[in-house]
């Protein structure tokens, strides 16, 4: 019902849009800006595909209405320019893809934080982004890498 | 999602106002991590959202000699890591860190955590055993609201129409006091303890008990303090006898809701062993 | 979902089945209802329930499905549905009273919650379903004493 002039960068780029209340961010990103890396898994925040970063913290983008980044500096996967990729590739860290983008900003969130995490800090912290096909094991040693390359 | 009216208020004043305008339509949405599901679901159509994310007072975490002063927008995320939070009891920045995942933390607020009312969230229970008291004002008064006079039933509590929270104040502890919280898991299917104990206890020069809270979560429609299985240890050792006796007490005092996370029977024997497991913790 | 209450009346037998059987003041008790008339040889109206911030609107029927006086038993058959959110309740009720003045009240429900209202939980559901039994036994015991 109401309408909302939104302001925010979005990888480094200023975006201004005017969006419905009820627009959610992931909807947004994926049908608006063309920004499709960002996935729509289980729709309640609990999967990780629609991990986006927001002001650095990631964020599970089907939660937020769009309103909510007015202000903000937004990064999804394609935003990300990152050691973190090869490692993916390198170690074994993705299969069919599905929740890579999210692993990977999650991950890249991580590291921005705490580029030291222990491997018991990177498995808590990306304990939230789910996967079917590798068993973690690549995504764990990827991101250890990256860190270890530091 | 069903479109709806969406405002957002640059001062606490403003929301009062617009809550009071219209309370009974008018949902008031902080990280928005339980709202926007239930708007998704269509369980709640509301007519308009109050969205809080402009009042930066909110947010603030504060100490004083009058103990930490959690502000309602601050995000347990952001309580997790905190300096004050971690420096008036490390339980209690671990029970902010024991939340969902890293993204949900980033997100949701206390308030937020506070109004939704769910007795197997983790927050409510550790802030109770440390004796916390919720601040809520409407457009016209401030109340004080002791944290077990706040939840009412299950994801109900005693907040009145138009009135918002404001923060959790938690008191200085007594000198010495050790904290724990334990969050029994057993099955990750969606994050919520089937059984989860906060215990705060302090003892004297002679090693008997001055001060001791007992709070369990997942035990009943609210989270609850087990205060006969307090009241047993005064002046007490806390020996194996005692901690026995007090977890047997605080499992008696639970009304376990039977659901996926465990029957009522298995929450009632848990809350008995997870209780015993804190106090030996915290002896 | 099986749900059972009690409730034991000060009044004798025969006025707490005469007011059980009437259905349209029987449904009024019913803490929630709204716009309830009489349908047939049952009822129909609408009941408010709130489940946390969730507001339901139920609206259905109840018929008396079987009553056998003598033995003090009786089933009550209640269908409703919410069509905004996208769900129905449907109940089987047996009730049997006991006794004479005081007379025991003991109702036995077999309720099925299907669609989107199984959202909200079991638990949820289990417990303002009590909340409602509980408040209608209650409204019964007041309406029996003050015939």
């Amino acid at each position: 019902m109401s309408e909302h002039r939104i302001r925010f960068t979005l990888n480094g780029e200023g975006v201004d849009v005017r969006v419905p209340a009820e627009r959610l961010l992931v909807d947004l990103l994926r049908y608006d800006l063309g920004k499709t890396g960002t996935k729509d898994g289980c729709s309640v925040g609990v999967c990780g595909l629609c991990t986006v970063q927001v002001d650095d913290a990631p964020m599970s983008a089907c939660l937020l209405l769009a309103t909510q980044v007015d202000g903000a500096s937004v990064r999804t996967v394609e935003g990300l320019a990152s050691p973190l990729q090869e490692a993916f590739i390198e170690e074994g860290g993705f299969q069919c893809g599905i929740c890579t983008s999210g692993q990977l900003v999650a991950a890249d969130a991580l590291l921005r934080a705490k580029p030291d995490a222990t491997d018991a800090e990177i498995a808590d912290w990306q304990m939230g982004n789910l996967c079917r096909c590798t068993g973690y094991y690549g995504i764990a040693r990827a991101i250890a890498k990256v860190r270890e390359a530091r | 999602m069903r479109p709806f009216d969406y405002v957002e208020p640059e001062t606490l004043e403003e929301a009062l106002e617009i809550l009071a305008g219209d309370p009974d339509d008018t949902l008031v949405m902080a990280g928005g991590t339980s709202l926007v599901i239930l708007m998704k679901q269509d369980l709640v159509r509301p007519e308009r959202v109050l969205g809080l994310r402009r009042i930066a007072e909110l947010r603030e975490i504060g100490a004083s000699d009058a103990g930490v002063a959690l502000g309602a927008l601050a995000t347990l995320g952001a309580l997790a890591r905190s300096q004050r939070v971690r420096g008036h009891a490390a339980a209690l920045a671990s029970t902010f860190a024991a939340v969902a995942t890293v993204r949900i933390r980033e997100q949701a607020t206390l308030g937020g955590n506070l109004a939704h009312a769910d007795p197997a969230q983790d927050p409510p229970v550790t802030l109770l055993a440390l004796d916390g008291v919720a601040v809520a004002r409407s457009r016209f008064a401030e109340r004080r609201i002791p944290l077990d006079a706040l939840f009412t039933d299950l994801f109900e509590t005693s907040l009145e129409r138009g009135e918002l929270l404001l923060r959790v104040e938690l008191p200085p502890l007594p000198k010495g006091a050790r904290a724990t919280y334990k969050k029994f898991l057993p099955a990750t299917l969606d994050d919520y303890a089937t059984i989860s104990v906060a215990a705060v206890v302090a003892t004297d020069a002679n090693a008997s008990v001055t001060h001791a809270r007992i709070a369990l979560g997942g035990a009943g429609p609210v989270p609850l303090r087990a205060r006969e299985a307090e009241r047993s240890l005064a002046g007490r050792r806390l020996d194996d006898a005692a901690i026995r006796e007090a977890a047997a007490l605080a499992a008696a005092a639970t009304d376990p809701i039977e659901d996926l996370r465990g029957s009522a029977a298995y929450k009632r024997a848990m809350a008995e062993v997870w209780t015993e497991r804190a106090l030996r913790e915290v002896a | 979902m099986k749900l059972e209450h009690r409730v034991t009346v000060d009044a004798p037998r025969a006025k707490v089945w005469g007011v059980l059987m009437d259905l349209p003041v029987a449904a009024r008790c019913v803490p929630g209802t709204r716009d309830v008339a009489a349908d047939g040889d049952g009822v129909r109206g609408t009941l408010d329930v709130r489940v946390g911030p969730v507001r339901l609107a139920l609206g259905g029927t109840v018929a008396i499905e079987s009553r056998d006086e003598a033995a003090g038993t009786a089933r009550l058959r209640a269908d409703a549905e919410d069509r905004r959110i996208g769900g129905a309740v449907r109940a089987l009720v047996d009730l049997s009273v006991t006794g004479d003045a005081p007379t025991e009240l003991r109702i036995a429900s077999d309720v099925a919650i299907l669609g989107r209202i199984g959202e909200l939980g079991q638990a949820l559901i289990a417990r303002q379903a009590e909340k409602v039994l509980a408040g209608f036994a209650e409204c019964l015991r007041a309406t029996v004493a003050a015939r």
